[in-house]
């Protein structure tokens, strides 16, 4: 079970309310692809993805950065059960998606960048901390029903 | 692989990284102490506290040891030997921990650039740290 402390709930509330989905996930994806090229083997279907001007204008990339990060919605407002909250979205990932966990981390990062990015200092260190705990659950989680 | 547009690019941001290592390299280490706790097992000799002095002299050395591997892409080995050997044999820190300081690193410059951090800035440092810690990994065994 994970231990969340009354000011790791509040910091993880107040650094969602001021995530801007529609602009967070389409960078944190493009961000993935370009800085992660081998990523981009899952995405065969989205068209050109051939150098960073191109993914980052891509509109199948921009929808599945959205399709994403609104998933984490279910993490912050289920912070107490999110091994449970993400067991489908962990089968899906690994039985039909075929993706290697290895790369649920790597988007983490990246997500956390593109937060550090955009808040500057007042992404501070403890901010940072909380911040990358959730995120380390969500991709435990997501690894959870792979076998 | 660095292509030559990175390698300028890395050195740009470098170069401008040195007047204010003191601040990026301390701050990278906070975050890194924040973040993974683990890491403080290697400081017990030293005072890791916000701003203290050993923070911010270590930061130091750190940001300007990247900086001169910036400017010494082509030649990485030979220019970080001496900080290759100090990391196998003496420091012997678990190799999984220079991602951590990597991250925490990237954390801390896109803090300090904001958009300017663009996703091509964002591959071509973090390529340039991978390389620079396979570097420094490379004598562990």
């Amino acid at each position: 079970m994970v231990e969340w402390s009354d000011s790791e709930r509040k910091t993880v509330a107040s650094v969602w309310g001021k995530i801007n989905v529609g602009e967070i996930g389409p960078q944190t994806l493009a961000r993935v692809l370009i800085v992660y090229p081998w990523t981009q083997r899952y995405f065969g279907t989205f068209g050109d993805l051939s150098n960073a001007a191109a993914i980052q204008g891509n509109p199948k990339v921009s929808a599945h950065g959205k399709t994403v990060l609104n998933a984490l919605d279910k993490a912050v407002k289920n912070m107490d059960n999110i091994k449970a909250t993400y067991a489908q979205l962990s089968q899906l990932h690994c039985e039909k998606l075929n993706v290697d966990p290895g790369n649920f981390k790597l988007l983490a990062n990246c997500l956390t960048i593109i937060m550090a990015t955009a808040f500057g200092p007042a992404f501070t260190p403890e901010v940072q901390a909380t911040w990358q705990k959730l995120l380390s659950v969500v991709v435990s989680a997501l690894t959870s029903q792979y076998f | 692989m660095l292509s030559n547009t990175e390698k300028e690019l890395i050195v740009q941001i470098w170069d401008k990284m040195i007047p204010v290592a003191e601040d990026i390299g301390s701050e990278a280490l906070l975050r890194m102490f924040t973040t993974f706790p683990k890491t403080k097992t290697y400081f017990s000799h030293l005072d890791i506290s916000p701003n203290s002095d050993h923070l911010r002299c270590h930061g130091k050395k750190i940001v300007q040891a990247l900086a001169d591997g910036a400017r010494n892409i082509s030649t990485l080995a030979t220019t970080l030997a001496p900080l290759s050997r100090f990391h196998a044999y003496l420091l012997r820190i678990h190799p999984t921990n220079f991602k951590l300081l990597n991250h925490c690193i990237l954390v801390t410059l896109a803090c300090h650039m904001g958009d300017n951090f663009t996703p091509v800035a964002h591959a071509a440092i973090d390529k340039f740290l991978s390389a620079f810690s396979a570097v420094l990994a490379e004598k562990f065994r």
